[in-house]
């Protein structure tokens, strides 16, 4: 039972670590270092969450001032996504969270711009954007979850009680 | 802003994450209010005799199952697992090993003592409503597959495996990164410290449900150190490694001024000193329990005594010198 309570409370837990696939690390950009990780993992046609962290060059200290924005080169050509990177939604002060929308598979050019006091960099990255497809992993999960939650339901429910022990339980 | 002041002061609010604790902290107080007022009913003195998980009613035998420092075990190990995952010991553990490596030891050694210390499997079963109690004893009961399942596969021994098998599957350098970069693989990984936690924590503490063969308080101590030396090879090689052991925290910027190999030489020592330090906890109060038990032993009547205790306990003299006043009688 305890396992059980174990399984649901972690399981049920979003991802929210400021993490992902790494993109960047650590990539010179003029007084700044820009680390970049997407999310999910390979990306895919709609949604991406990108968290980017800016760090003193000199020091590699992690910076909180600077403003950052995203923007992101479709493979067509077409007008680029500008969206502005903060600390809105970040675990932490120090990580900057920014949502994309990808419209088509392709070779995207993503490109991060830290603005600050101590000057302006920029660094870029290409990602590779699939097909949306199914998350077959996580039907099956589901599905494994409901063969155990109908077997443990008929070990619980689906036989009836002997005298003795509607006695002895109250 | 202060490093501690952060981490105390950065919540999130995630609701899937707070209703179980708070579903069986409600089961817990319902089931151990319900105990003990049968326990009254039954014109039983709060302390001296107490009503079983089954029914029974025991005198003497188990004094301390309705005492007050069992909730309070209970609740402070569900307050300290929200704490390990809501708080900001969650956030900042991406962004330094040693705040991570809190994190896991908190879920994989206090958590679950504390947890198991309050006894919470039979108050929890009566807290349940008459029907649920009823589907539990019967999950639980010696013919049903699941126990034969559970049993099977919580043996002690295998237990030790999967624990040993967590701590260091998990800290390799390429599956630690992996957790890292996949969610649903980092959800794995607190699970699994979590799980193997408890399971291990449960035969060394011996809290119900009990369906393994009890094993003495020396036996449990020596159970309890067995991971001991895993632990702390992996602490030090952490520790004393002149390379980072994971990728992903040189990409991170660095907060409070703690450098890529400082942190991993703490991470490692956290591991290596206080993991153990947490084994070693459980074995010196294992044997004072044994040692308490052994004291309260009422001494066996001298006529009761083996031929080699005669020799050499206490009451030595008499024997001697009732064999001696026999041949002149």
């Amino acid at each position: 039972m305890i396992a059980a309570l174990a399984a649901l409370l972690l399981g049920g837990r979003v991802w929210a670590h400021g993490g992902g696939a790494p993109q960047l690390t650590n990539e010179p950009a003029g007084p700044y270092t820009i680390s970049a990780w997407t999310n999910p993992d390979p990306p895919a046609v709609g949604a991406l969450h990108l968290t980017v962290g800016v760090a003193l060059a000199d020091t590699g200290e992690a910076l909180t001032e600077p403003q950052v924005e995203v923007i992101a080169f479709p493979p067509d050509g077409a007008a680029p996504q500008r969206v502005a990177a903060t600390h809105e939604g970040a675990l932490t002060p120090y990580f900057y969270e920014a949502d994309l929308l990808f419209s088509a598979p392709g070779a995207w050019r993503i490109q991060i711009e830290a603005r600050g006091v101590e000057g302006e960099g920029n660094a870029a990255f290409m990602l590779t954007v699939r097909e949306a497809t199914p998350n077959y992993l996580l039907w099956g999960a589901v599905g494994l979850g409901l063969v155990v939650a109908l077997w443990l339901g008929w070990i619980l429910f689906g036989q009836p009680a002997s005298k003795d022990e509607k006695t002895r339980m109250g | 802003m202060n490093p501690l002041l952060q981490i105390l002061f950065t919540w999130e609010f995630r609701p899937e994450v707070l209703i179980l604790p708070l579903i069986f902290a409600a089961l817990y107080l319902r089931g151990w209010l319900r105990v003990r007022e049968m326990s009254m009913n039954q014109g039983a003195t709060r302390w001296k005799t107490t009503v079983l998980p089954d029914g029974r009613i025991v005198r003497g035998a188990r004094r301390d199952f309705l005492s007050g420092w069992r909730p309070v075990a209970y609740y402070s190990g569900l307050l300290l697992l929200l704490f390990a995952l809501l708080s900001g010991l969650d956030a900042f553990s991406s962004m330094l090993f040693v705040v991570h490596m809190i994190q896991h030891l908190l879920l994989m050694m206090a958590v679950p003592v504390l947890i198991w210390l309050g006894e919470p499997y039979p108050f929890i079963v009566w807290g349940l409503p008459k029907r649920w109690r009823m589907g539990v004893s019967r999950l639980m009961a010696s013919p049903s597959s699941f126990r034969r399942l559970l049993v099977r596969i919580t043996a002690p021994g295998l237990v030790l495996f999967y624990l040993v098998a967590a701590l260091w599957v998990w800290h390799d350098g390429e599956v630690y990164s992996l957790a890292l970069r996949y969610a649903w693989v980092h959800d794995l990984e607190h699970l699994s410290f979590f799980t193997t936690g408890l399971l291990f924590w449960w035969h060394v503490t011996a809290a119900a449900p009990r369906l393994h063969r009890r094993m003495s308080y020396l036996k449990r101590a020596v159970y309890a150190i067995a991971p001991a030396p895993f632990n702390m090879v992996l602490g030090v090689a952490i520790t004393f490694s002149e390379e980072p052991w994971y990728d992903y925290y040189v990409g991170v910027p660095r907060v409070w001024g703690v450098s890529v190999h400082d942190d991993q030489v703490y991470g490692g020592v956290l591991m290596w000193l206080v993991g153990t330090m947490m084994f070693l906890m459980a074995v010196f109060v294992l044997i004072a329990q044994y040692l308490r038990l052994e004291e309260q032993k009422a001494p066996l009547h001298h006529a009761r005594w083996a031929k080699k205790e005669r020799l050499i306990a206490p009451g030595l003299e008499k024997r001697v010198d009732s064999s001696l006043r026999s041949p002149k009688s």
